[in-house]
């Protein structure tokens, strides 16, 4: 006899509903998987054996043959146990025939328990899409993450016993619910901006960058607070959307990299070491999973000692700063992640770190100086809409007692310009100032005639290329926006130019 | 030859265990250029291929561990070549093993004794 049951695999980031046909039939006791299946579910067989000998249900002496369609696609994954099991017993009559609506996904363990297995929200939000499935069982270890999804009843369970008695009516089994809601504990963070004495530039600069989401690169010496300002800026970055916290959870869940099988809350912030790979970086590889720009995706993506990084792992960087995602070529697929990341890079001003320091001699000499900044390249620094250069903090700052403005009162400023933002550019599809583009730059950031002049002067002194001239509209319009005024003044745009200056110092 | 002997003998009691347990006995001892098949039986819509395997005692450790991979090899190969002949493509099918521990008396039938898997 025939069954065929629902199932869902992993294709890059999203789900993909497969179905499940198994055969029992007459001939040498044999079981085949066929379909393209990965080493994964090939050794699904011995798992679902046992499982079915230990759920106290017959494993057919029969010869069966699984079928996982359409076949044309590569499945892997464990999570497909459930639907063989649950298929075999309908196929061998021992359970009456399967509601076409439900839709099964677990990994089964020797003993019959249902085993969490990773990628479970991302199955799930794809299942939400199909009108035709209306429930889907999971494992009960992974129900935190998956409650959250409506649209669709989600029914964790704990045991094959417990799935087949649903089945067939022995139990009633209440879809989970979970709320979205973020409790401060969740968002608690244990360093603060508070912590970070003088740099007053510096604090300034980071919150004009993460107000309208412009990449930002600190150039300074060694101990000017670099790194540490750099993680503290998740903690002044607005909360997570609900959407947003689904993509992030996707792609960690996707790596293996939850820990609790519960929807992530913060920001993430990548601290990526220098002599990371290109794939490591990009994501890819054997079984394609997501990069370090992924990773980041609607966090913190933090480059540190920038030149040591190499060249060609720079340049992959290249693609998804202007588009906001990644797509991977593979001899296996090709798959599209999203790297919507918010870029902050910190270097030396050259190897030894003290060029332009008020109280160092700089040691290094001119050609090892140029050698080290040309490993950022044009197109690259270009990228970056705001270029600091910070000195090292002096003693009268590190001790003295003013208290300092707090991530609190910082993101409280921040998602109040983010808040502007949004409602500036409704039904334009883009978030913030960083993204303007076209005729929305020339419409949302016009200038008075001083401004004008100003940028007139700056474009020609400092031969600034288009795409600088344009990062320095949209930063002065983030200034402006922090300031609360309406139009852009000649005070935003020379603000603006001054973050703009540091190629022109160091690279000119 | 004595050893023939002795498995002969084996396979007489299994015989004798079988018809007594309620399954019809269709073929002894079937050998093709493959190898052998004990005992063919049926039962239940079953057709049981059996393979026989005796010992005096226990002192060189149970029968059953004396069905070896290159033995069950052998043992399916014959099977497939059996039911080719006899034309019984689609017939539900099982293996299983037969010990017999000749001084304790004691007869062990282990069903479904063998998988197909990784033959």
């Amino acid at each position: 006899m025939i069954a065929k049951i629902n199932s869902c695999v992993l294709l890059g980031l999203d789900g993909y509903e497969i179905e499940v046909e198994l055969d029992v039939a007459g001939g040498l006791p044999n079981f085949t998987i066929v379909g393209l299946a990965d080493a994964s579910i090939r050794e699904s067989k011995e798992r679902v054996r046992s499982a079915i000998k230990n759920s106290n249900y017959r494993f057919p002496v029969n010869k069966i043959v699984a079928n996982l369609s359409p076949a044309s696609i590569k499945k892997d994954g464990s999570q497909i146990d459930l639907a063989l099991a649950v298929g075999i017993l309908e196929a061998s009559r021992q359970i009456p025939k399967v509601d076409e609506n439900i839709c099964f996904i677990g990994e089964l363990s020797l003993d019959g328990n249902l085993m969490p297995i990773k990628g479970a929200l991302a199955l799930v939000i794809a299942l939400r899409k199909n009108e035709r499935i209306k429930k889907v069982i999971i494992p009960d270890a992974n129900k935190e993450e998956c409650g959250v999804i409506r649209g669709i009843h989600v029914i964790p369970c704990k045991n094959l016993t417990e799935v087949i008695d649903y089945l067939e009516g022995f139990q009633e089994l209440q879809p989970y619910v979970q709320k979205y809601e973020s409790s401060d504990d969740e968002m608690k963070y244990d360093i603060d901006f508070s912590e970070i004495r003088g740099q007053a530039v510096m604090k300034r600069s980071v919150e004009i960058a993460v107000a309208g989401a412009h990449n930002i690169l600190i150039v300074g010496p060694p101990g000017a607070g670099k790194t540490m300002i750099a993680k503290r800026i998740p903690t002044i970055m607005p909360d997570l959307s609900f959407e947003e916290s689904l993509e992030v959870t996707k792609i960690y869940n996707i790596s293996g990299k939850t820990s609790n099988n519960k929807l992530i809350k913060k920001r993430p912030f990548r601290n990526p070491h220098h002599t990371v790979s290109k794939v490591a970086l990009s994501g890819g590889g054997r079984y394609s999973s997501p990069g370090e720009v992924s990773l980041s995706h609607c966090g913190v993506l933090f480059l540190d000692e920038l030149p040591e990084f190499t060249k060609n792992v720079l340049e992959v960087l290249r693609q998804p700063m202007e588009d906001g995602e990644i797509t991977v070529s593979r001899a296996n697929a090709q798959l599209t992640y999203p790297a919507n990341f918010f870029l902050v890079a910190a270097m030396n001003p050259c190897p030894c770190g003290f060029l332009g320091d008020s109280r160092h001699e700089c040691t290094c000499t001119q050609g090892s100086i140029s050698r080290y900044l040309g490993k950022i390249s044009g197109p690259l620094l270009d990228r970056f809409d705001i270029q600091i250069s910070v000195e090292a903090v002096n003693f009268n700052d590190l001790n003295k007692s003013i208290s300092e403005r707090n991530s609190k009162e910082i993101k409280k400023n921040v998602m109040r310009v983010r808040e502007l933002q949004r409602n500036r550019y409704k039904g334009y599809n883009i978030l913030t100032n960083s993204e303007l583009e076209g005729n929305l730059l020339d419409k949302y950031c016009e200038l008075d005639e001083k401004g004008k002049l100003i940028l007139k002067l700056a474009f020609e002194n400092l031969g600034l290329s288009v795409r600088a001239h344009n990062k320095i509209l949209k930063v002065a319009r983030t200034i402006a926006d922090l300031d609360g005024e309406k139009h852009i003044a000649e005070k935003h745009i020379a603000e603006a130019i001054r973050y703009r200056t540091l190629d022109k110092k160091f690279w000119g | 030859m004595y050893k023939t002997n002795k498995g002969f003998e084996y396979e007489k009691i299994a015989q004798r265990y079988l018809s007594a347990s309620g399954y019809r006995i269709l073929a002894v001892n079937f050998f093709c250029r493959f190898g052998e098949i004990d005992i063919i039986a049926k039962k239940n819509e079953y057709l049981i291929f059996i393979e026989v395997k005796g010992r005096k005692n226990i002192s060189a450790g149970y029968p059953r561990e004396y069905v070896t991979k290159s033995k069950v090899k052998k043992l399916l190969l014959t099977v497939k070549y059996y039911m080719m002949v006899n034309n019984y493509a689609d017939m539900n099918c099982r293996f299983d093993v037969l010990e017999v521990i000749y001084d304790a008396k004691k007869i062990n039938h282990i069903k479904n004794a063998i998988e197909m898997e990784g033959f």
